[in-house]
């Protein structure tokens, strides 16, 4: 199966000194396409600076991210950019969704800034997936969270990228909403064949991935 | 595309502006020297005989040509037609206002011939890109999708879109299955694994049945191979199923199925197993959902877990289910009062072959096939299995597309 992720002797260090922190300690993983891995780790085990830098969000101090088989240690900002925004769909804790703007609106917002064009049966298709299919013209403040986190969700998977990087994805949720969004996440993955890596600290939530990396103090244990 | 029309129009334009000045310019010159001619003639006549002045200038102003005849015969006796007339004093201007016409028709036939080469070397610059990117769809290598050089030069073709969604289509498909074959692999060797064990210690026992004395050490052997017998009968009896649904050979068929009904069949199913161990299996009161699943195949999931939860409880208590209508699901909770479930072993159990370490769980007959079946048909369908476990017993957490 082809590579479609993978890490080499990743490190993020902060400070130096005695105050050094290895937020990220050689890291090494691998994630196949279409797969749906998650990352377990308790708070400050470094595993949102994993994601920033697979997201290309942030760079390493050292050691290299390979994306669909190329480097982009060398890439530019502009070109990080352009990467970010046709390739990987990020869902934040906090849905990030921008509130003057409706559903429709959010959704559609990232492909609009790349300048390309909406593919509007897909993204009617998305949100009907994603059950929001009557939602369409809300402002986002009318929505309750599961229904917020469902946008940003369905924002993530509307600019076809090929990895969906999600962040708590669940953070915000009871765990009831909680599994459902996840059991959507990850059924409209599948649905789309996009790969799925969700950060979280939510062991029970790691059961639904096919396969789960445990991180601690900055290192893969697992 | 805007940009080409707009110089298409600009093109046009030019030679259409240029014509006309061209034309006026001709007509101008033509009508300057017709002026020049008449003050000549006027000069002429005028300066010998002045008292014909005011005749010529009433002629000059006459906008009936009354003498037009008489002077065309006089003039023409001395050759001076039309037809000379044309030839001394326009010939120049005619020449070159067809000269001008030839040059732009020659210079527009020149630019559309260069916008013709120009478009067309794109064209089967575009063309050859897309072959090759049909190729790559042929022979499966899938990468150009992500090259970004494609779409510079193909952006906003139609083609180019349709070629990408069926590529992306392609791709997905192709990896699920290689996805399904490296499946079927590690099933066979797992299958192969699973059934060597009960097979061998059959085997030790008829040796041991043709090596043995007595009659009694005989029965015990015999006796012994049988249990054996009976379990890889259960395994074989699960391994069918796991192959039948690992290959797609049973295609799960949804119908319209009531939830209370579903669950009905399922505490159904376990009666028998629950009342020899004199275990409850209650479902929760709850307002009947209408699900689209397959019914015999949802019950067999949900009844793996019940059945899990009646072999690792103590005698006398109970099973609880409790269905919540979410958003987009259905959420089944099953709690048993059991012994629960390690929290690292959490992840694994839905895994083929699975079996937990502990005394307890040794002690039961099984093959770690049940819960594995359960995530499966649950998933085919668009659903999830998790467990929440905390020490004493576990709860199952079903989800179910509404």
């Amino acid at each position: 199966m082809d590579i479609i992720l993978e890490t080499k002797d990743l490190c993020k260090y902060y400070g130096e000194g005695e105050n050094l922190v290895k937020a990220v300690d050689k890291v090494n993983i691998q994630i196949q396409q279409g797969e749906f891995v998650t990352i377990v780790g308790k708070s400050g085990s470094g595993k949102s600076t994993l994601l920033h830098m697979l997201g290309a969000l942030d760079r390493p101090t050292s050691g290299q991210v390979w994306l669909a088989g190329k480097n982009i240690e060398g890439f530019s900002e502009d070109a990080l950019a352009k990467i970010r925004r046709r390739k990987i769909g990020f869902i934040f804790q906090a849905f990030n969704l921008v509130p003057s703007l409706n559903v429709w609106e959010n959704v559609v917002l990232p492909i609009g800034l790349d300048g390309r064009a909406v593919d509007v049966d897909f993204v009617k298709d998305i949100l009907k997936t994603l059950g929001l299919d009557g939602k369409a013209r809300n402002l986002p403040n009318t929505l309750s969270g599961g229904q917020q986190q469902r946008t940003a969700i369905a924002r993530a998977i509307a600019a076809k990228p090929s990895i969906i990087l999600a962040d708590e994805p669940t953070g915000n949720l009871d765990s009831k909403t909680g599994d459902e969004v996840m059991a959507l996440l990850k059924f409209s993955a599948k649905k789309y064949g996009q790969t799925l890596v969700v950060i979280t600290h939510d062991e029970d939530i790691a059961q639904m991935a096919d396969r789960t990396i445990i991180i601690e103090d900055g290192k893969v244990v697992k | 595309m805007k940009k080409r029309v707009l110089i298409f129009t600009g093109i046009i334009l030019i030679i259409t502006v240029s014509l006309g000045i061209f034309g006026g310019i001709v007509i101008y010159k033509a009508d300057r020297f017709e002026v020049r001619r008449v003050q000549n003639m006027a000069g002429a006549v005028i300066s010998e005989y002045p008292q014909a002045e005011s005749i010529f200038i009433d002629a000059a102003i006459d906008e009936a040509f009354k003498y037009e005849a008489e002077g065309a015969d006089i003039l023409s006796s001395y050759g001076y037609d039309e037809d000379m007339h044309v030839k001394d004093q326009y010939k120049t201007l005619i020449y070159v206002y067809s000269g001008m016409i030839i040059l732009l028709f020659l210079l527009s036939l020149g630019a559309g011939y260069g916008i013709f080469v120009y478009i067309s070397r794109n064209q089967k610059k575009r063309e050859k890109l897309l072959l090759c990117m049909l190729d790559d769809c042929i022979s499966g290598d899938f990468e150009f999708i992500d090259d970004e050089k494609n779409f510079e030069l193909l952006e906003g073709s139609a083609l180019l879109d349709s070629l990408m969604k069926l590529a992306g289509s392609l791709r997905l498909k192709t990896a699920r299955l290689n996805e399904e074959r490296d499946n079927t692999k590690t099933l066979v060797t797992d299958i192969s694994h699973q059934l060597k064990t009960p097979i061998s210690a059959m085997k030790v026992c008829f040796d041991m049945y043709l090596e043995a004395d007595s009659d009694s050490e005989k029965k015990e052997f015999l006796d012994r191979s049988m249990t054996q017998m009976d379990k890889l009968e259960s395994l074989t009896a699960a391994l069918i199923n796991i192959s039948r649904l690992e290959n797609n050979m049973i295609s799960l068929n949804p119908e319209k199925v009531h939830l209370q009904r579903l669950l009905i069949d399922v505490v159904n199913t376990e009666y028998y197993k629950a009342s020899v161990k004199n275990i409850e299996v209650e479902v929760e009161e709850f307002k009947d959902i209408e699900l689209f699943i397959d019914k015999k195949w949802t019950v067999e999931a949900i009844a793996n877990i019940v059945d899990n939860g009646i072999k690792y409880s103590p005698e006398g208590s109970r099973i609880n289910i409790k269905v919540t209508k979410m958003f987009s699901f259905v959420r089944i909770e099953i709690e048993d009062q059991g012994i629960g479930i390690p929290k690292e072993d959490r992840n694994k159990i839905f895994l083929r072959f699975f079996r937990g370490d502990s005394d307890i769980v040794k002690g039961q007959d099984g093959s770690g096939v049940g819960l594995y079946l359960t995530r499966k048909i649950l998933e085919e369908q668009g659903g999830t299995v998790s467990v929440k476990s905390g020490g004493e017993g576990s709860t199952f957490v079903v989800q179910i597309p509404l």
